[in-house]
C-alpha cells in the first residue's frame, strides 16, 4: 500500500471516529449561535464563586457563640480547642438559639463584611438526604448520605449530592447544562476551575475550563500570530497531530483536551490581556486571594468573552486540622476571611457587587470534640456567603446546641446537620436565575425539605 | 506543499463519505489498527480488531465547527476479562518494540543500554538482575547534601531531597526498584506539601528508603514500617496520639486509623478477589468498616512518639534531630489499654501494651481479603494499564495471597506477577484500544532525561517545580490522597466505556499547556536559571549526538524516535507529519534544529501522551 493510501486510510478512520464518538456530545460547544432571553437581557451578569475548603472546616471556632451559657458550653466540649472568650470578634447579629456570637480572632475581614451587611453565616449546613433528628440516626429510619466522614466521599456529596451513580455530575454542571443558552459564547465553559478538575462543574453537556490561579498560559513555539515560517509549520504539524483520530482511546482523549486548551489559551489570554489592573491591593502570600483576582479578571472581560452566567470554583486545601489545630487555623481563617475581604472590594471596584455572589463549602465540619490537639471529620459545619445581594449580618438557619452527646451529637460531637446541602445550593440557585422547575431536577434531595429557599440571597 | 493541508481542504467531504461508509458497515476494516512497522517476525500476526457498532442516534458530523481534536473511536465497555485460563505470555522480548514496553512500565524510561540488555535475556533474568541489583538508598545522600550547604534556607532542604530523588531515578541501576517505590509512594502517601513535613527533608528521604527497602519485600512489614515511620507519624498525626481523658471529651485521632484502612489496606467497601464490589441481596455494595472500627482503630494507634522523648507531649524537634528517621516507639502511659473489637469481629484483649495492639492491629488489616486485590489493582495501575481486566486482577491477588510457597504479602511475587501477565504482555495487541494508560507526567519528563542522558549543569538534575509544570512531584501530593484517584474517570469516551483514567485528573486546561512548555525548554536548552542554590530550576543538557546524525535523514530519524521512544507506537499519520515537519526545517547547522524541533512535536503528540 501506497504512502498516500495509507494516510487516506487513516485519515477515513478519524473521521468515522468523529462521528461515531459525536453521539457523546460531551464538549459544550456545540451550541453555537444560539441565545435565548438571559442573553439578550444586557446588563444581566450574574457569578457564583465557591471556595471549597478541602480537609473540613473546623466551623465552631470560626462562628463562636458569645452568651455567657453558650460560651461556657462551647468551651466544656471543646477542651484545648476553644478560643478564649475575649479574643472573639463580636458580630452585631444573633442566632436563632437567642445567643450572640463572634468570629475567630484572626477574621477581622468577614467580621467587617458582616457587620457592614455585606456577609451572612448559615449555620450547621451539611450533607443530608432528608431531614435527620438524632433518633433517626440511631435508628436507621432514613436514608443518610454514602460514606460520611470519609474525605473523598463527603467531597463528591457536597459537589455532586447524588453519588453511587455510574456518571456522577456536579450541581453547578447541572446548572450549567439547564442554563446552556445563557451565554453567547461557545467556545469556553460557563464553569471555570482555578483548582484542577472538579466533580462540582462537570455537567452532561458541561466540562469546565481548568485555569491556573495566576491566569493564562500560552503553549511555547505555538504562536499563532507569529510570521515566523518554521513556527508555521510547527503550528501546522501540531494541528494535523491534534485533529487525528489514533487507535487508542487515552491518545484520543489526549488531543482532545490538547486543542482545547491550545485554542482557549489564545482567546482568553487575549481577552484579560486588555483588562485594566486593580486598585485593591492583594495580600501578599495569599493563594485564595490569587485565585479570586484571577476570578476577577475573568469576570472584567465578561464582555469580550461574552459571559452573562459563570460559576467559579476555588478550592484550597490544608483544612484537615487533626493535630496543631489552634496554631493552624490561626493562618487558614485568617487567609479565607483576607481573601474574602479582598474579594469583596474587588467586586466594589468592579461595580459587580451585587452581581456576584461568593460562598464557602467544605468536606464537612469537625467534630466538636477534642482528640487533643484537633478535630476530626465532623458532618455539619456553618458556611458563609458574600456579596451585595446577600442579606447581610444575619446567621441563618436553626445553631445547634454545642454540646458533645447532646441533641445534634451523632457521637463525639459529629453534630447532625440542621441545613441540608440542597437547600443552600438551591437558594443560591434561584438567586443564579434557575427556574423552580429546574431547581427540582438539579438538586436531588430538595423534595425531602419543606423550605427551599432559605432566603439569605 | 505541506501534506497534510491536503486533507484539511477534504475534510467535510472526507467526513461525509466516512459516515455513509459508517453505515455501510465497514467499520471494522476501517477501524482495524495500523500495520506495525517491524511486523515481519512470526510473532507479530495481526490481531483481528474489535468489530464497532455505531452508536444509536449517531449524528451528522459536523467538521467544520468542530474545534478540538476527535474523541476516541467509541464507547465499548470495559475490556472483556481474558479466560480464566490466559493466553501463553512470550518469555522474552520478541524485539525493539516489545523491550522497550517494557521498559516503560519498569524503569523511569529506557536507555538504549538497557534495551540491548534486556533483549539480549528473559524477561524473568531480567527481573531477576533487577530483584538483586543494589538498592539506592537517599537518606545519606541528603544527608551530606544539606551539610554541605549548612546555611540553606529550610525550604532549600527540599530541592536538596529533590535532588537526590532526581538523581537516583535518573542514574540508578535499580530502576524497577525506585519505580516500583514511586508506585508505592502514591498509595502509601506522605507529603511535604501540606505544611506539617516542610523542611523535614531527611525525614522524607528516609521514609522513602523505607518504600524502597521493601519494594520487593513483604507488604505486612512495608505497612508497619511506614505506619511507625514519624515522615508517617507527623503526616497523619498519629504520633503524639493520646488515649482519651476520664470524661470522655478528649478521644483519640482518627486520622491514621481511617487512612490507613481506606487508602493503604481494603479500601471502603468489600471485594472479590478479582477486584469487583461484592455485593449485598439487594444489590449494594458492603462497607468494609464504620465508625465503630474507626473508633477502634483510632484506639489503637495510642502512644507513639519519637524516641526517647523525656514528655510524650513533646511537640516539636529539629529538621536535623536523629529521631525523625527512627521508628516511633511506645509510650505506655498514653496507650489506650481497653479492649478493642477490629475487623471481622477480632478482639483485642484489655490490658495489651501498644506494641502488642499496634502488631495484632496491623495483622488484622493485612489478612483481610481486600488487601491483595486491592493493593495489587492500584500497583497494576502504576506500572501497566488503568483498566485491567477482573482476571488480571485475581491473577494478580491470588500472588499476593500467597506466592506459591505459603507466604502472604510478598511483593517480588505480586510485582513479577503483573510484569509477566499475558495481558500486560500482549494487550497492545488484543485490545488496542482500550489497553494501556495516559502516562504520568513526571515520568515523561523522566523518560526525556534519560534517553538523552541528562546532565545537571549544577552537579545534580534539579528541578524542584515539577508540582507546579506537572501537577506532580515525588512525596508531594496535595494530600494523602495522591495526585489523582484510582477511580477518576475522565468524562466523554472513557466514562461512556466504564473505564477509568487516574492520570488524566491531573491533565487539565493548564497542565497540558505547563508541561508541554517545560518539557519543551529542555529540549530547546533554553538558558533556565543558571545553577544558583536557591533556585528550583537548573540548567539540565541533553545529548542527542546519536539523533543528529540521522538530522538529514527524516524518515530515519523519524524511524530512530518511533523504535526509541514510542515502543513502535507512533501512528502512520504522526510518522508522516513528522517526516514532513523535519523535511522542512532547515538543515542549517549540525542538525540540531531538526532534533529539536522533531523531538517537541513527538513529545507532544498524542501517541507518545499513553503506554500501551
Amino acid at each position: 500500500m501506497s504512502k498516500f493510501e495509507l494516510q487516506r486510510r487513516n485519515f477515513l478512520k478519524s473521521c468515522l471516529s468523529k462521528s461515531v464518538a459525536g453521539a457523546g456530545a460531551y464538549a459544550s460547544l456545540s451550541s453555537l449561535g444560539m441565545m435565548n432571553t438571559f442573553a439578550q437581557t444586557s446588563g444581566d451578569y450574574k457569578a457564583l464563586v465557591c471556595l471549597f475548603l478541602f480537609g473540613g472546616n473546623d466551623s465552631y471556632n470560626m462562628l463562636i457563640p458569645t452568651s455567657n451559657s453558650a460560651y461556657n458550653q462551647y468551651s466544656d466540649a471543646r477542651e484545648g480547642l476553644a478560643i478564649p472568650r475575649a479574643d472573639i470578634l463580636r458580630a452585631s447579629a444573633s442566632g436563632s438559639d437567642g445567643n450572640d456570637y463572634g468570629f475567630h480572632p484572626s477574621m477581622e475581614g468577614v467580621r467587617t463584611l458582616f457587620n457592614q451587611g455585606n456577609l451572612s453565616v448559615v449555620g450547621n449546613v451539611g450533607a443530608l438526604v432528608a431531614p435527620t433528628s438524632k433518633a433517626d440516626y440511631e435508628n436507621g429510619r432514613v436514608p443518610l448520605p454514602p460514606r460520611l466522614f470519609s474525605h473523598n466521599d463527603q467531597q463528591d456529596f457536597w459537589h455532586s449530592l447524588k453519588t453511587d451513580v455510574p456518571q456522577p455530575r456536579g450541581w453547578a454542571g447541572r446548572m450549567a447544562d439547564a442554563m446552556v443558552d445563557a451565554n453567547r459564547n461557545s467556545r469556553l465553559s460557563m464553569n471555570i476551575s482555578m483548582s484542577g478538575r472538579n466533580l462540582f462543574q462537570v455537567g452532561d453537556n458541561t466540562s469546565p475550563y481548568a485555569m491556573s490561579s495566576s491566569g493564562i498560559v500560552p503553549m511555547g513555539g505555538l504562536n499563532r500570530s507569529s510570521r515566523n515560517a518554521q513556527e508555521q509549520r510547527r503550528i501546522e504539524a501540531f494541528d494535523a497531530m491534534m485533529k487525528n483520530s489514533y487507535d487508542n482511546v487515552y491518545a484520543n482523549e489526549f488531543a482532545k483536551v490538547k486543542s482545547r486548551s491550545e485554542m482557549l489559551s489564545t482567546f482568553v489570554g487575549d481577552a484579560l490581556s486588555s483588562v485594566p489592573s486593580f486598585t485593591t491591593p492583594l495580600p501578599a502570600e495569599n493563594r485564595i486571594a490569587q485565585s479570586l483576582s484571577t476570578v476577577a479578571k475573568m469576570i472584567s472581560s465578561r464582555s469580550t468573552l461574552n459571559m452573562n452566567r459563570q460559576i467559579f470554583f476555588v478550592g484550597v486545601g490544608g483544612w484537615d486540622t487533626h493535630s496543631d489545630q489552634l496554631s493552624r487555623q490561626q493562618g487558614l481563617l485568617k487567609s479565607l476571611s483576607d481573601a474574602l475581604k479582598y474579594f469583596y472590594d474587588l467586586t466594589v471596584e468592579m461595580r459587580l457587587q451585587d452581581q456576584i455572589t461568593t460562598f464557602t463549602a467544605a468536606d464537612f465540619g469537625r467534630t466538636l470534640g477534642s482528640n487533643g490537639s484537633g478535630s476530626d471529620h465532623g458532618w455539619g459545619g456553618h458556611q458563609l456567603v458574600m456579596g451585595g445581594a446577600v442579606d447581610g449580618k444575619k446567621i441563618f438557619g436553626e445553631m445547634p446546641e454545642l454540646v458533645i452527646g447532646g441533641a445534634q451529637d451523632s457521637g463525639r460531637g459529629r453534630l447532625i446537620p440542621t441545613t441540608s446541602i440542597d437547600q443552600y445550593a438551591a437558594t443560591l440557585a434561584s438567586w443564579y436565575g434557575l427556574s423552580a422547575s429546574d431547581i427540582a431536577d438539579i438538586f436531588p434531595n430538595l423534595g425531602n425539605f419543606s423550605n427551599v429557599n432559605l432566603g439569605f440571597v | 506543499m505541506f501534506r497534510i493541508s491536503i486533507f484539511s481542504k477534504n475534510f467535510t467531504l472526507a467526513c461525509v463519505l466516512a459516515g455513509l461508509v459508517a453505515c455501510g458497515g465497514e467499520s471494522e476494516s476501517l477501524l482495524s489498527p495500523d500495520a506495525n512497522p517491524g511486523g515481519d517476525s512470526p510473532d507479530n500476526q495481526p490481531v483481528p480488531s474489535q468489530t464497532v457498532p455505531p452508536l444509536p442516534g449517531t449524528p451528522t458530523p459536523t467538521p467544520g465547527t468542530t474545534p478540538t481534536a476527535t474523541p476516541a473511536g467509541t464507547p465499548t465497555p470495559t475490556a472483556t476479562p481474558v479466560a480464566a485460563t490466559p493466553t501463553p505470555a512470550p518469555r522474552r522480548a520478541r524485539n525493539n518494540d516489545e523491550a522497550v514496553r517494557f521498559l516503560l512500565r519498569t524503569t523511569f524510561g529506557p536507555t538504549q543500554r538497557e534495551i540491548d540488555a534486556l533483549q539480549a535475556t528473559n524477561y524473568t533474568s531480567w527481573l531477576q538482575q533487577q530483584f538483586d541489583a543494589t538498592p539506592t538508598y537517599q537518606t545519606e545522600t541528603v544527608r551530606k547534601l544539606i551539610d554541605e550547604n549548612a546555611r540553606d534556607f529550610p525550604f532549600l532542604r527540599s530541592f536538596r531531597r529533590s535532588d537526590a530523588w532526581f538523581d537516583t531515578v535518573i542514574n540508578g541501576e535499580d530502576q524497577l526498584r525506585q519505580r516500583v517505590a514511586f508506585a508505592l509512594s502514591q498509595i502509601l502517601v506522605v507529603s511535604e506539601n501540606e505544611g506539617v513535613l516542610v523542611g523535614y527533608a531527611r525525614s522524607m528521604a528516609n521514609y522513602n528508603d523505607v518504600l524502597i527497602r521493601n519494594a520487593f519485600g513483604n507488604f505486612r512489614e512495608l505497612l508497619e514500617e511506614v505506619t511507625l515511620h514519624p515522615a508517617m507519624g507527623n503526616f497523619l498525626s498519629m504520633r503524639r496520639n493520646s488515649k482519651g481523658n476520664d470524661e470522655g471529651t478528649i478521644q483519640p485521632d482518627e486520622n491514621y486509623a481511617r487512612e490507613i484502612m481506606q487508602l493503604f489496606t481494603i479500601g471502603l467497601k468489600e471485594l472479590n478477589l478479582d477486584g469487583t464490589e461484592k455485593l449485598d441481596s439487594r444489590n449494594r455494595s458492603i462497607p468494609t468498616y464504620g465508625m465503630p472500627e474507626v473508633l477502634a482503630f483510632a484506639r489503637v494507634f495510642t502512644g507513639w512518639n519519637y524516641e526517647n522523648l523525656r514528655r510524650f507531649q513533646s511537640g516539636f524537634e529539629r529538621p536535623d534531630s536523629e529521631r525523625l528517621l527512627k521508628p516511633m516507639t511506645p509510650y505506655e502511659d498514653f496507650h489506650d489499654t481497653g479492649e478493642k473489637v477490629l475487623l471481622n469481629g477480632t478482639v483485642l484483649p484489655a490490658n495489651q501494651d501498644a506494641r502488642t495492639d499496634l502488631e495484632m492491629a496491623l495483622d488484622n488489616l493485612f489478612n483481610h481479603p481486600n488487601v491483595g486485590p486491592f493493593i495489587g489493582k492500584q500497583l497494576i495501575q502504576r506500572l501497566v494499564t488503568s483498566n485491567p481486566s477482573s482476571a488480571y486482577v485475581a491473577r494478580v491477588a491470588s500472588v499476593f495471597n500467597d506466592n506459591g510457597r505459603g507466604v502472604r504479602g510478598d511483593l517480588q511475587a505480586t510485582v513479577r506477577a503483573i510484569l509477566l501477565d499475558s495481558e500486560a504482555l500482549l494487550g497492545y495487541q488484543n485490545d488496542p484500544q482500550n489497553f494501556g494508560k495516559l502516562k504520568e507526567p513526571l515520568l515523561k519528563l523522566t523518560h526525556l532525561w534519560r534517553a538523552f542522558g541528562a546532565e545537571g549543569a549544577g552537579g545534580h538534575l534539579r528541578y524542584s517545580q515539577s508540582n507546579r509544570d506537572f501537577a506532580q512531584k515525588a512525596l508531594a501530593a496535595p494530600s494523602v490522597f495522591n495526585f489523582f484517584s484510582p477511580t477518576f474517570s475522565q468524562p466523554g469516551a472513557i466514562e461512556n466505556g466504564n473505564m477509568v483514567s487516574p492520570e488524566f485528573q491531573i491533565y487539565t486546561e493548564t497542565t497540558a499547556i505547563s508541561a508541554q512548555n517545560r518539557l519543551r525548554s529542555y529540549i530547546n536548552g533554553s538558558r533556565l536559571n543558571g545553577t544558583r542554590a536557591e533556585s528550583g530550576l537548573h540548567q539540565i543538557n541533553l545529548n542527542f549526538d546519536r539523533a543528529k546524525r540521522l538530522a538529514n535523514r527524516p524518515e530515519e530519524l523519524v524511524k530512530h524516535f518511533n523504535d526509541f521512544l514510542f515502543a513502535g507506537q507512533m501512528s502512520q499519520q504522526t510518522q508522516d507529519i513528522l517526516e514532513d515537519f523535519i523535511n522542512q526545517t532547515p538543515m542549517t547547522d549540525d542538525g540540531t534544529l531538526r532534533v529539536r524541533e522533531g523531538l517537541f512535536l513527538a513529545f507532544a503528540s498524542p501517541d507518545f501522551a499513553y503506554q500501551r
